[in-house]
């Protein structure tokens, strides 16, 4: 790195002591663009800062900033959020235009995807009509070019009258040019945005009268752009008639004659007037377009996605297809996973024998084998399952189907009453409801995003996905795959369900219009997906070797003491003594486990606690056991498998005798536990997928809608559906199958 | 032993230390929970929570 990119990262740290904020000679320049445009890679080369890259539609809501010092002047770059447009329907387009309006800056770069500019040039010619002067950036011109498009750059600068530059945002191609044409358009020294689009002479008229009426006032006239503000009030835009009730003079007049002539466009053309100022947007970019933008017939390249495309996302075919990859997915794990988590299983039964021969019988001895052994290796074991869910998830990931997944979820999210963007939060809440809770920033209506927060944690999140297998994998050995799909599907219809019910009692109100960004698809690297997949799983990995330990070793803890006094404990130990003796008379009965360790966990803190719940979730078929595993993963989901491995640990062998005494597998343990069943297990997976999120979740919904008492809501919301719909399965199920 | 106690006492109070800074920092940087999201790759602006 030279000494220039050395000084840029210490001005990071200790901002603004290397530049000056006081120097007048500070340039300000707006980045904007759509999603995907490249808008983050340019401005990583322009200010030499190392952040993220990607393609995913953004879901940026804060402003980024960098300085560089270029020529002698200090040149100030602001990221603004990833937009389509400019209209006022996401928090995105107000801050975009609002940073414009107020801020005023020198120069707008508009970084336009030169393999789709058509779509691109929509946000262009809105910027345009905000009168700031505008550099254009053809970025990605080389994937443009290997797809045969050729654009002629000085006939489109002439048609837009703005400067152009050819830009590589990922490769730095382009970027000094770049940067020196919006200095030279900053000083004045080339002039930019000299021309408006004309939208057709009825459209004009209107517009002309509105400007009339709106520069009676002089002091509103120097704050906006009056042709952009003309504009708005014809697309009849809520944020725009706001500034004019609030800051004309006369704004029942300027108002009146904007609705006037909306009524007549609309009567017109038999369209609402927003929908005639946008066609005659993308009517004035065709034309704009034709003229300067050919393509060679380079069919092979795009013809791949817009086949797939024509299966991936068919109306009828996109939810079925979506369904069944990730069905194969699911299937493949449990198939190629299982086997290698035996030897997983293996591997810490053989450390905890070996700690038992090495040290003495002892509270330390127990401590390390029933507490950190059994938690963190009862978590451990479903690595493999995790490493190969993961394998597949990043593989469609890099392929770009994920984001026709988002498209294809986008219309059915309006059949429950949620935006499109919920996708979004629903989609990272799947990984994590921490960032999937935050994500709903992206939706600008609150009523949307609080809907969205109380239904998003209910999703197959990675902790929940552990005690999901773990479940599948010991009751329903042969259709795990399906199982585990089923449950993941379940906490899908479930999510939306509880949205509609939200959206159509709680929480009613109108929808906002979603354009969703599609990707090429692209065969994905071995090495991408593998890093990704590693990425991920290492995660896993260390929650194990961090959180899980910690929450393991409070919780063997808990379940350890207080002790049971000596005396109980010889008066169980003699009964356990005559239990022993009648149970070898009668030949085949089973003896459920070791009565001292039973009373033992009974009499511990955990065990009061299993205890107290047991009245209540004993109808949902559930023993004392699983009310202290359920209480515990309040803390995070894993810590579920933990307790139940401590439990089990603690509690002595009830392993069926032909089970080999190395393996420590918590499902083989609790395949023989005569408390549990295929309709348990089933009523339990549904339980751990809907009931109380983790503390760390619920923290976050406090933070992010300001009051203790969303989280309380959804806290005791979950809570009561969970509890329901478990005692409904098994108390149904009970009737159904005997001996449940 | 008392030596034995001793560490399982200081076990769990690092324990406890540990989980509570560990969810205050959850709280402070939420973009950690990305590296889970299937998304992750694609999405440009984990770093601007």
């Amino acid at each position: 790195m030279n000494g220039f990119g050395r000084r840029l990262r210490r001005r990071g740290r200790g901002r603004d002591r290397y530049f000056d904020d006081s120097n007048k000679n500070i340039i300000r320049i707006a980045l904007a663009g759509n999603p995907n445009s490249g808008k983050t890679s340019v401005f990583n080369a322009l200010t030499k800062q190392r952040q993220h890259i990607g393609n995913y539609p953004g879901v940026t809501v804060e402003k980024k900033t960098g300085r560089i010092q270029y020529d002698g002047k200090v040149i100030e770059f602001v990221d603004l959020p990833g937009t389509y447009s400019l209209s006022a329907y996401s928090l995105e387009e107000i801050v975009s235009r609002d940073f414009v309006l107020r801020e005023k800056p020198d120069v707008i770069i508009d970084i336009l995807d030169s393999t789709n500019l058509e779509r691109h040039l929509y946000l262009l010619l809105q910027f345009q009509e905000l009168g700031v002067p505008i550099v254009g950036a053809l970025n990605m011109s080389d994937e443009a070019e290997q797809k045969g498009i050729i654009i002629d750059k000085q006939q489109l600068e002439g048609i837009l009258g703005i400067p152009l530059v050819k830009t590589v945002g990922s490769k730095g191609q382009g970027v000094q040019d770049l940067l020196k044409t919006a200095v030279k358009v900053a000083d004045g020294e080339i002039l930019s945005n000299k021309r408006h689009l004309n939208y057709g002479t009825r459209l004009e008229n209107a517009h002309n009268d509105i400007i009339r009426v709106l520069s009676t006032d002089p002091d509103f006239v120097k704050k906006y752009s009056m042709h952009w503000i003309s504009i708005k009030l014809l697309e009849n835009d809520r944020d725009a008639v706001e500034k004019v009730k609030q800051e004309h003079q006369n704004p029942d007049g300027v108002l009146l004659v904007a609705a006037n002539w909306r009524q007549r466009i609309e009567s017109h053309f038999g369209e609402d007037s927003e929908v005639v100022v946008s066609e005659q947007r993308y009517a004035y970019i065709r034309g704009a377009t034709k003229e300067t933008v050919h393509t060679k017939t380079k069919e092979g390249y795009i013809n791949i996605t817009e086949k797939i495309d024509r299966i991936a996302l068919n109306r009828y075919l996109g939810i079925p297809v979506f369904l069944v990859i990730m069905f194969l997915i699911y299937q493949m794990t449990f198939t190629l996973g299982n086997p290698v988590s035996g030897s997983i299983g293996a591997f810490f039964g053989w450390c905890s024998n070996s700690l038992e021969s090495l040290l003495p019988s002892g509270p330390l001895l127990d401590f390390l084998t029933g507490g950190i052994i059994n938690g963190v290796g009862g978590v451990l074991v479903f690595l493999p399952l995790v490493l190969f869910l993961f394998l597949g998830l990043s593989f469609l990931e890099d392929t770009g189907y994920l984001a026709r997944a988002a498209f294809v979820m986008d219309k059915f999210f309006h059949i429950f009453g949620l935006h499109g963007r919920s996708f979004i939060p629903f989609m990272v809440s799947s990984g994590c409801a921490v960032p999937g809770i935050m994500s709903a920033r992206v939706l600008a209506n609150p009523r949307d995003r609080i809907v969205t927060i109380m239904v998003s944690p209910i999703m197959m999140c990675g902790a929940k996905i552990p005690v999901i297998a773990m479940l599948a994998a010991a009751f329903f050995p042969e259709h795990a795959g399906l199982v585990f799909w089923s449950i993941w599907l379940f906490s899908w219809v479930s999510a939306l369900t509880l949205a509609l019910i939200f959206r159509n009692t709680l929480f009613r109100g109108g929808q906002t219009p979603f354009v969703m960004e599609l990707p090429p698809y692209r065969m994905p690297t071995v090495r991408g997906v593998l890093y990704h997949m590693w990425e991920k799983s290492w995660e896993y990995v260390k929650k194990a070797g961090t959180v899980i330990l910690a929450a393991s070793i409070i919780i063997w803890f808990l379940l350890s003491y207080p002790k049971l006094p000596e005396e109980d404990a010889t008066i169980t130990s003699n009964l356990e003594v005559v239990n022993e003796q009648m149970s070898s008379q009668f030949e085949g009965s089973h003896i459920s486990g070791n009565n001292t360790a039973q009373q033992e966990l009974i009499y511990s803190f955990g065990g009061r606690i299993g205890k107290a719940i047991q009245p209540v979730i004993k109808y949902a078929g559930f023993d004392w056991k699983l009310g202290v595993s359920l209480f515990a993963g309040i803390a995070a989901k894993e810590v579920i498998i933990s307790t139940m491995g401590i439990l089990y640990g603690i509690e002595g062998e009830q392993v069926d005798e032909e089970a080999s005494d190395d393996e420590i597998m918590l499902k083989d343990r609790i395949e023989v536990d005569p408390n549990y069943s295929p309709l348990v297990a089933l009523s339990l997976m549904v339980f751990v997928m809907i009931y109380i999120p983790c503390i760390a979740t619920l923290v976050m919904v406090k933070k992010e809608l300001g009051s203790w008492k969303w989280p309380l809501f959804q806290a005791a919301y979950t809570l009561f559906v969970a509890l329901a719909l478990s005692i409904g399965i098994y108390q149904v199920g009970s009737l159904f199958i005997s001996g449940a | 032993m008392w030596w034995e106690y001793f560490i399982i006492i200081l076990a769990l109070v690092l324990s406890v230390t540990f989980l509570v800074l560990k969810y205050k920092n959850k709280i402070k940087h939420p973009e950690e929970g990305c590296k889970n999201c299937p998304l992750a790759s694609n999405c440009e602006d984990k770093k601007s929570f």
